[in-house]
């Protein structure tokens, strides 16, 4: 719904929604001290049960992050966010489309057409992938005291 | 088995791929539409972060990535060079030899910025618009002791068509004094910042929208840069190092700063259904349905069209739902049933480190708000990250 409010001569304002008109409820003018009367109200409570301070230190909180927040952060964070969202992305692609064809399948495919396709450079290229993958882990779990010893 | 061929790996044509492949699951799954992308090049550039390596904080292959990678593996991806729209046949040449046939096509190839359309232009001025030209004004605004930059911006001469992102040129004005002042060169450097007679529907004005016009005089004066109204740039003397325009004015430079005039691709420029002028070849679009008048299975978007909206990505996030949804209502219904309603929604880089969304429409203008730490930091991390899954058609 929107409202149209319209500053007269000498500071009076009128409202000229014509559905608000309908309301029994006086409407509230943002612009005068009802709004902020009405804004108190809804803080009282809070207040009342010093439960205000949380949101005061949670402002504080986020206002201190926000000053720590620097363009090499962000940059790391940035970074950090699209490898995770391409990875997700990717794989979700790849699942998907993968789970489509699948479910097409009347039959499972022999083993003869599996090993068939292999030929199809693609596939090999996810092999080699996986493959390569698990290698870099491989070296990620070496244990480097063992061959300190050992050597 | 139906084509929707989409034309130009850029925003708009990424974003729009993606999402085809999303609205028309259905039918790609049972077979029946395929989504083919044509693009000259194996990666995207995210342009508009080209202003940045001007200033020296990114670095270009920072803002490159492999084009297959921000699409999803449902599109035929080709890379190839469109020579010839063939809309009567329905299907379009390409440097390879080869024909492609559609059912429908999305024109996204963007525009060209053409400096050499300018005398003088082309030797004497810089600009920021391409990663090449950055990095070469980057040298020259590292090096810079003392004199003066003088900044232009030049408009296509098709009526109410607005140069290249609206408001790149009073970021790069806001960053290059935030530059200068951090190198400690600003007090003996000048910043002459120009704006021509006729923008858009405005005249005499230092921004294409009213409200903005309004009130950078007040910014330009806080940062003691000096405004210049009513200079067109008419040519540029290399040798003398002065800037002429066509109100009978000279500005004298170290470095010449321009949005430069622009084009359409060649491509689109010899499909010869192009009625801008001056050779410029915006497609004419209708400003609802952003179909191509005069073909009733053309859509054209972003920098191509001729409509006033802002060349930038801003305006292809916008527009790139409305063609989605006409393609897959009119392939499903017979009928297009969205509207684009011309809105363009960007965060402003006021300055090195502030920022300011921004949102204007067919009906209303950019809402100057005061630029905030937090609008520099959310402009940040859209050209970090969001950008990508915005391509991705993730946003």
């Amino acid at each position: 719904m929107s409202i149209e409010v319209e500053v007269q001569a000498g500071g009076a304002t009128k409202a000229s929604d014509t559905a608000l008109e309908r309301d029994t409820a006086p409407p509230i003018d943002p612009l005068n001290i009802d709004g902020l009367s009405e804004l108190i109200t809804k803080i009282t409570p809070l207040i009342q049960a010093g439960r205000l301070d949380n949101i005061v230190d949670l402002l504080s909180l986020i206002s201190d992050n926000i000053e720590f927040l620097d363009e090499a952060m962000l940059e790391k964070l940035s970074k950090t966010g699209e490898e995770v969202m391409a990875l997700g992305w990717t794989t979700g692609n790849a699942l998907r489309m993968a789970n489509a064809k699948t479910q097409a399948q009347v039959q499972p495919p022999t083993l003869f057409q599996l090993i068939r396709m292999l030929n199809n450079p693609d596939l090999r290229r996810s092999l080699y992938f996986v493959i390569e993958t698990m290698t870099i882990i491989g070296q990620q779990m070496r244990n480097d005291t063992e061959t300190h010893v050992v050597s | 088995m139906k084509r929707i061929l989409i034309v130009g790996g850029g925003i708009g044509g990424t974003m729009t791929a993606n999402s085809l492949v999303n609205k028309m699951y259905p039918e790609i799954l049972s077979s029946d539409l395929e989504i083919m992308m044509i693009s000259n090049s194996a990666f995207h550039e995210y342009k508009p972060a080209n202003m940045y390596v001007a200033f020296n904080s990114y670095h270009p292959h920072e803002l490159r990535r492999k084009q297959r990678t921000l699409l999803r593996p449902e599109i035929n991806f080709l890379i190839d060079g469109v020579e010839a729209f063939e809309f009567n046949k329905n299907r379009v040449y390409c440097q390879s030899g080869k024909y492609y046939e559609y059912d429908y096509i999305v024109i996204s190839t963007g525009c060209v910025p053409s400096p050499e359309r300018i005398e003088g232009l082309q030797e004497a001025g810089d600009h920021f618009y391409q990663t090449e030209p950055a990095k070469k004004l980057a040298q020259k605004l590292r090096t810079i002791e003392e004199g003066r930059i003088f900044i232009t911006v030049n408009f296509p001469k098709t009526p109410n068509v607005p140069h290249q992102c609206g408001i790149a040129p009073i970021e790069t004005t806001l960053m290059l004094d935030d530059y200068l002042r951090k190198r400690g060169v600003r007090d003996r450097v000048d910043i002459i910042y120009s704006y021509p007679t006729v923008s858009q529907l405005l005249r005499n004005c230092l921004f294409l929208q009213k409200p903005t016009c309004d009130i950078l005089p007040s910014i330009f004066d806080d940062r003691n840069i000096i405004y210049q109204r009513g200079f067109t740039l008419d040519k540029v003397d290399p040798d003398t190092k002065v800037a002429y325009s066509e109100e009978g004015h000279s500005q004298p430079f170290d470095i010449l700063m321009a949005t430069p005039p622009i084009r359409a691709v060649d491509a689109v420029l010899n499909s010869g259904v192009s009625q801008a002028q001056n050779n410029e070849g915006w497609l004419p679009t209708d400003h609802e349905t952003m179909k191509m008048y005069g073909a009733d299975n053309v859509y054209v978007m972003g920098d191509t069209v001729d409509l006033p909206v802002s060349k930038a990505g801003g305006s292809c996030h916008n527009q790139s739902p409305v063609v989605v949804e006409n393609i897959a209502s009119e392939m499903r219904r017979g009928y297009t049933s969205a509207i684009y309603e011309g809105k363009v929604h960007a965060v402003a880089q006021m300055g090195l480190d502030s920022g300011m969304p921004l949102w204007y429409d067919y009906g209303s203008d950019v809402q100057v708000a005061p630029p905030t730490k937090l609008g520099g930091l959310m402009r940040k991390t859209f050209n970090r990250g969001v950008y990508w899954a915005v391509a991705r058609g993730l946003v």
